[in-house]
């Protein structure tokens, strides 16, 4: 502010009325473009200090950005209309002098401790302010006071800067982190250096004319700045994270919005408040979709779609074999991260951890697949953040669920076929064997015939294993009644049964065996017109009553058909009564065995 | 005189089915396909009284033959004749036209019986089948169509046999004739059609297969 209305004052004498100062359009052009390089760099470098304070990097940094401010504003004393006093002038010149020697100095001793601190970096840094310092001091000040030689020290600087910058890449050339900042920060300093050298430090040494207006060619150094805030978003530079600028996003914001303001107040002479609501609007339209650009083309990390990531974790997550599975999580982790090396990690990993500081990023194992350790994201261009990790922790999590929903679903598969295994061995093979071994024809036919009703029951009872117990023993129900009706005899079925009792297999079909064998008796002997079934079925015992209302049989002449045979047998193997007895008006058989239930 | 199509692989099973079927119709006109294509082919060149077609065929599905003759002549009776045929299969077949369904391993006289019944508008239900018709009705409820939905009565008839009461049990149940009990049963079957129609839509419209 100051250094502006300095520069505003009339030849005429120091005024405080505005109306009597020049126009800005008045000084030269490069009194502006000094003032904006040594505001920039100033602002940038205080903005990374204060992120950081006790880092000595950024201090050094904020020194060198208050360097620049100093001999940026120190530059320009011949454009200045306002008579100073020689003493004044001579003053500036010093500041100037002294600036740009320190911002030399400065940068000198940043490359000496960073990216990575060099060795002997303590002598080399006394030796360096010492020498240049003296140097600088000796021209200043005193007999061989010469404010020209500014250039040929700051000449001298540039190619120690110059120097620092190679030693530091090839120091750093063990650790990609180090070694893309300091590519980075030395490739930036030595183009906005380098190029003030060239145009402007390297003829006037050698006594040409410089190329480029000085002040103009202060602007190079802004490259610095520029390039160093960009670096800070790839590469973490001074370990300082994204927020970090996002700040400047919004001090940008709002600066922007007041100048716009200013601007529109002045040049359109508008009211106050209407202003304010144009500037707004055109912040809205303009700003934040220019900011959402710029951020996605500085962290150039297109974000991972939630819908996505959960097709890509279940497709993976899904495969059927482990290897497969492994090598779909390493290609998911791969897609996503981009990283130089993956490696399995050896030891334990318990949890997702960010290591050197964001240079290695582990990944514990997640079911069966080895943990990982993956090294340098986005193939070494940047490194890995806490939103890395939070999104690799999403993905444990999406991938267990994955996992578990699938291992639940395999054991699943495995119960049913064993189940169904089981179903067909006990009791459609056992049947078939009968079958082929019957001598009669037609007990062949119904043997084989209740096979296939069997295995119907396997095939549609297994897609609704649970059915309550009358829905279980429909079939049977129907199909007993279908059996009876050609015979004209009707069926009477009566149950009782604790309700939600889930039967096992195994005791439906011990109840399928007695009543068919029963209704095959009646049907066959009995000459009835009534089947009485009675069922009473407790979460530990059968108890099932077939009863007709037949002729009835001797008791002391009839002897058990093979079928009744294998019944009792198998009633009784099992800890069970088996009874058959003449009922009230016909026979009655009575089969009560001990079973287990699936559910109550 | 009917005319009667006969769709069998199993060269056995052909000849059991022809015999139930001259048993059950005598002096009946009937023809023999082995497969979906020559099944097909019959059904363009010739209109059937009666179709007796099996699910599971060496070139295809009796579903597609259900439906090609539901498509060109939909008075023909259909009857699915099925053994192993899971509960599904039959359910898509009465869906796409069927008439009813019987099953091959029951004794000869209960099915020519069966087939009878069929013929005269009197189909029946095995109790699966009527669990799971009831389960299809549940999952397509939401479908905003009245037409596709059953009534109470409907309802009423599926539960209880699916609890293993046979049309006459059900009938005497709910107080109803036996003929009333197979009508509701043959709207349930119209029904099907009309919910898996409409099901169909409703997945289309799901996968984005339909705009507006």
């Amino acid at each position: 502010m100051g250094m502006t209305l300095l520069v505003l004052q009339p030849v005429t004498g120091w005024t405080w009325s505005a109306a009597e100062w020049r126009s800005p359009l008045d000084p030269h052009p490069a009194v502006w473009v000094s003032l904006f390089t040594g505001l920039v760099a100033w602002l940038i470098s205080a903005w990374v200090w204060a992120l950081r304070p006790a880092h000595p990097a950024t201090i050094l940094f904020a020194a060198s950005g208050f360097a620049t401010l100093t001999f940026c504003f120190a530059s320009f004393a011949h454009w200045i209309e306002l008579p100073l006093a020689d003493s004044t002038i001579a003053l500036i010149w010093t500041l100037n002098m002294l600036g740009a020697s320190a911002f030399g100095i400065i940068m000198i001793c940043l490359f000496l401790i960073y990216p990575s601190r060099l060795p002997l970096w303590k002598p080399l840094t006394a030796i360096t302010v010492a020498g240049f310092g003296g140097w600088t001091l000796l021209r200043t000040f005193g007999p061989l006071q010469n404010f020209a030689e500014v250039q040929r020290i700051t000449t001298f600087e540039m190619l120690a800067i110059v120097g620092a910058v190679i030693w530091q890449v090839r120091a750093s050339t063990s650790d990609p982190r180090l070694h893309a900042i300091a590519l980075w920060l030395g490739a930036s300093t030595l183009l906005g250096a380098g190029a003030f050298i060239a145009t402007v430090a390297v003829p006037i040494t050698f006594g040409f004319r410089a190329l480029v207006l000085e002040n103009y060619a202060f602007s190079f150094f802004l490259i610095i700045y520029l390039s160093l805030a960009a670096g800070l978003m790839r590469y973490r530079l001074f370990d300082l994270g994204t927020w970090a600028y996002r700040l400047v996003f919004y001090a940008s914001a709002a600066l922007g919005l007041i100048i716009l303001d200013l601007a529109l107040v002045s040049l359109l002479t508008l009211d106050p408040g209407q202003a304010l609501g144009i500037s707004l609007l055109l912040v809205a339209i303009l700003y934040l979709p220019l900011r959402d650009v710029i951020w996605r083309q500085i962290v150039r990390r297109p974000p991972a779609e939630a819908d996505a990531l959960f097709h890509q974790v279940l497709d993976a997550a899904l495969q059927p074999t482990l290897q497969d599975r492994t090598a779909g999580w390493n290609n998911l982790v791969r897609q996503h991260f981009k990283p130089l090396e993956m490696t399995e990690a050896g030891e334990d990993v318990a949890e997702v951890e960010l290591r050197g500081e964001g240079l290695t990023l582990r990944i514990p194992g997640v079911a069966g697949c080895p943990a990982l350790t993956l090294s340098h994201a986005n193939y070494g261009r940047s490194l890995f953040t806490p939103r890395d990790a939070r999104l690799v922790e999403h993905l444990v999590r999406l991938w267990e669920h994955a996992e578990a929903s699938r291992s639940a679903y395999d054991r699943g598969v495995a119960e049913e076929r064993l189940r169904i295994a089981r179903d067909i061995h006990d009791n459609i093979g056992a049947q078939l064997m009968r079958a082929l071994h019957s001598a009669k024809p037609d007990r062949k036919d119904a043997m084989i015939r209740d096979t296939l009703a069997d295995l119907r029951d396997v095939i549609n009872n297994a897609q609704s294993p649970a059915l309550p117990v009358d829905e279980i023993l429909a079939d049977l129900r129907a199909e007993t009644a279908d059996r009876l009706e050609p015979h004209n005899i009707s069926l009477g079925w009566s149950l009782q049964a604790e309700a939600g009792l889930i039967l096992t297999p195994s005791t439906v079909h011990a109840l399928r065996s007695v009543i068919r064998e029963a209704a095959s008796n009646t049907i066959k002997h009995a000459n009835a017109s009534r089947l009485e079934v009675k069922l009473q079925i407790t979460p530990h015992r059968v108890d099932v009553a077939v009863e007709d209302d037949g002729s009835g049989f001797d008791l002391d002449v009839v002897t058990l058909g093979q079928g009744l045979a294998n019944m009792k047998a198998r009633v009784e193997g099992g800890g069970g009564e088996f009874t058959l007895m003449p009922g009230e008006t016909g026979a009655r058989l009575r089969a009560q065995f001990p079973h287990q239930v699936i559910a109550t | 005189m009917k005319s009667i199509l006969i769709v069998e692989d199993v060269a056995e099973t052909r000849a059991w089915l022809r015999e139930a079927v001259d048993a059950a119709f005598p002096g009946n006109e009937a023809r023999e396909a082995t497969n979906v294509r020559q099944a097909i082919y019959s059904v363009k060149g010739h209109d059937f009284d009666i179709a007796i077609v099996d699910l599971g065929l060496p070139d295809g599905s009796g579903i597609d033959v259900i439906s090609a003759i539901s498509v060109s002549r939909p008075e023909t009776t259909v009857v699915v004749a099925t053994v192993m045929g899971d509960d599904a299969s039959v359910i898509a077949a009465l869906s796409q036209g069927a008439h009813g369904y019987l099953l091959k391993d029951s004794p000869f006289d209960v099915f020519v019986r069966q087939l009878t019944l069929i013929e005269q508008g009197l189909p029946a239900l095995s109790p699966s089948i009527a669990r799971r018709i009831v389960e299809h009705f549940r999952k397509t409820a939401v479908l905003q169509d009245a037409g596709a939905d059953l009534t109470p009565r409907e309802r009423d008839v599926l539960g209880l046999i699916g609890r293993g009461l046979r049309n006459a049990d059900a009938a005497r149940a709910l107080g109803l004739s036996e003929s009333t009990v197979a009508s509701h049963i043959k709207s349930i079957y119209a029904k099907l059609g009309i919910s898996s129609r409409a099901e169909a839509a409703l997945q289309a419209a799901r996968l984005g297969l339909m705009k507006s």
